[in-house]
């Protein structure tokens, strides 16, 4: 993470949540969170995505017509209510991961949000994209060209009845 | 890229000062995006504040047959007896403006295919049709490539074809057809149309005689960073040579590549995440250019809308009724209305004011306070599967 986002962070009034959820203060992040409807939305999305990395990683999973149980450690963020505002609905995705559980599995539906904003909303706290079917999923090229897009990041495909397709970061 | 790089970059940001060819490459390879994209905005806002550009804008495309033979364009056909080949009357090109006279344009953008046999004074007289429906009208037509094409055409020179336009009605040169300017990309792609030489010279010589012009770059095919930011980096030199002159580039417009039934659809399209990139790197490099389109057709309007924080101050214009990405297989809708930019625009914290072809204010929205959060951040749904973890 670079300085540049550090004074972001500190120049939108987001260093004290940052800071409880560090420590895993969870409460403590609630109490705050009503900054993150208001901060710059780069610096909301830093912190985010400082959070995703931390947390878990740089795996990105990618659920191609598999079923969607929530699970106790997966946010399934919904954007319908938002769906014409591309900003609403990375902001959601980003408090979505601020908030919620730790190193929880944030995912996005793909076909609710277009496979270009799904990519976009990895950057953003988010770290796995749902599809229901394949039909209009991300396509091979494309997976394999995430880790390069967004630096580093390892691509696990998961589809019903197969082996998990990995790409290398 | 380690991040003593990006802290240069920073510092001469903040300070104005120019970025180099390398320092463009490490910022389309460094893995920080939202870093880039601060970047940027910090730009954007310097130049433009919350100012977000738009204007009413009617596409015509009087022609999609071509002598060109460009690989990825699915718009063209190479004669007038190929299926879905067309070329309008000029009676039936300004009935196009005609039924939208009810709620007018400022601006008409005409985009055609290179067509070996229309005569010159079809487009002179277009021009002329439409001024005659609405004299008040901004004329943008024609891109480099038509200028070039219908200079060796007609035996004229660059000079001689824009003046007879604009005595015609001609008010400025849109900026398609620069798709990548590096040879080894250009020579591969669009081989047998306009140089980057003989692009960048027509803009030279329509800055030279008073019209302003807008230049595109084609990205996210088989270029590379390298190449993009030597495209960047040519269009730059041209604005520093232009600024003596009564006319320059107005606006940079990134073109994300859309590879659906063309001959480069074994190609994956361009990401969301690579046109924000775009976006970004483009406003820090260009620093002689006013403006960065995030034009909502090539990357979805949620994408432009994004791209407001990613150094775009421009969001093009309602541009009914656009065909040319279309016929790529953009799943953008072709034509937006006002409301729908403007709450667009909204929504990402800016100030929407709608502008004229040149840029000067038609009208300032007033600013409205918090537009995206006019939806409920919090995600109620998710909310009910969080489970302390």
């Amino acid at each position: 993470m670079s300085a540049l986002v550090d004074r972001a962070l500190a120049e939108s009034g987001l260093l004290p949540i940052a800071e409880a959820r560090r420590r895993g203060e969870l409460a403590r992040v609630e109490d705050l969170a009503a900054v993150l409807e208001t901060a710059d939305i780069l610096a909301v999305g830093a912190l985010a995505d400082r959070v995703r990395a931390e947390e878990v990683g740089d795996l990105v999973g990618v659920l191609v017509g598999v079923e969607h149980e929530p699970g106790p450690d997966v946010v399934s963020v919904s954007v319908a209510d938002v769906s014409t505002s591309g900003l609403a609905m990375l902001r959601r995705v980003a408090v979505a991961r601020i908030t919620g559980p730790r190193a929880a599995r944030v995912r996005v539906d793909g076909a609710e949000v277009g496979p270009l904003m799904a990519e976009v909303a990895l950057g953003f706290g988010a770290s796995e994209i749902s599809w229901a079917t394949v039909e209009g999923s991300l396509d091979s090229k494309h997976l394999e060209s995430i880790p390069v897009r967004l630096g580093g990041r390892a691509v696990r495909v998961f589809h019903p009845g197969s082996e998990e397709h990995a790409t290398d970061a | 890229m380690p991040d003593s790089t990006l802290d240069v970059i920073t510092r001469k940001v903040h300070a104005g000062e120019r970025l180099s060819h390398d320092e463009g490459v490490a910022l389309f390879r460094h893995p920080d995006l939202l870093a880039v994209g601060q970047l940027a905005n910090l730009v954007r806002e310097r130049l433009h504040g919350d100012r977000t550009y738009f204007n009413r804008n009617l596409r015509v495309e009087v022609t999609n047959v071509c002598a060109g033979s460009c690989l990825f364009c699915s718009f063209s056909r190479r004669e007038d007896a190929d299926p879905g080949a067309f070329t309008l009357t000029l009676d039936e090109a300004w009935r196009q403006l005609e039924v939208r006279m009810s709620d007018p344009p400022s601006e008409v953008h005409v985009v055609n295919g290179l067509h070996p046999r229309l005569p010159f004074s079809y487009y002179e007289e277009l021009l002329r049709g439409f001024k005659r429906i609405k004299p008040d009208l901004h004329l943008k037509c024609f891109t480099a490539v038509e200028i070039h094409f219908f200079a060796r055409q007609f035996g004229m020179t660059y000079e001689q074809v824009l003046t007879r336009l604009r005595d015609a009605g001609l008010g400025s040169l849109p900026g398609g057809g620069a798709e990548i300017f590096h040879p080894d990309v250009r020579s591969r792609i669009s081989g047998d149309k306009a140089t980057a030489d003989e692009y960048l010279e027509v803009h030279r010589v329509a800055h030279r005689l008073g019209l302003f012009t807008n230049a595109t770059m084609l990205y996210g095919h088989i270029e590379t960073f390298e190449h993009r930011v030597d495209h960047l980096l040519r269009l730059r030199a041209l604005q520093d040579e232009s600024s003596s002159a009564p006319a320059s580039l107005q606006a940079f417009i990134p073109l994300a590549f859309h590879p659906a039934g063309d001959g480069m659809k074994h190609l994956p399209a361009p990401t969301g995440v690579d046109d924000l990139r775009t976006l970004a790197v483009s406003r820090l490099l260009l620093d002689n250019v006013s403006h960065i389109k995030a034009y909502w057709v090539s990357m979805t309007p949620k994408i432009a809308q994004v791209g407001l924080r990613f150094g775009a101050d421009d969001l093009d214009g309602t541009i009914v009724h656009e065909t040319i990405y279309g016929a790529a297989g953009s799943t953008s809708p072709s034509a937006l209305r006002e409301e729908q930019l403007v709450r667009l625009i909204r929504e990402a914290g800016r100030t929407p004011v709608e502008r004229d072809t040149l840029y000067n204010v038609v009208r300032q929205h007033p600013p409205e306070a918090l537009p995206e959060a006019a939806f409920p951040v919090r995600d109620r749904k998710a909310d009910k599967h969080l489970v302390p973890g």
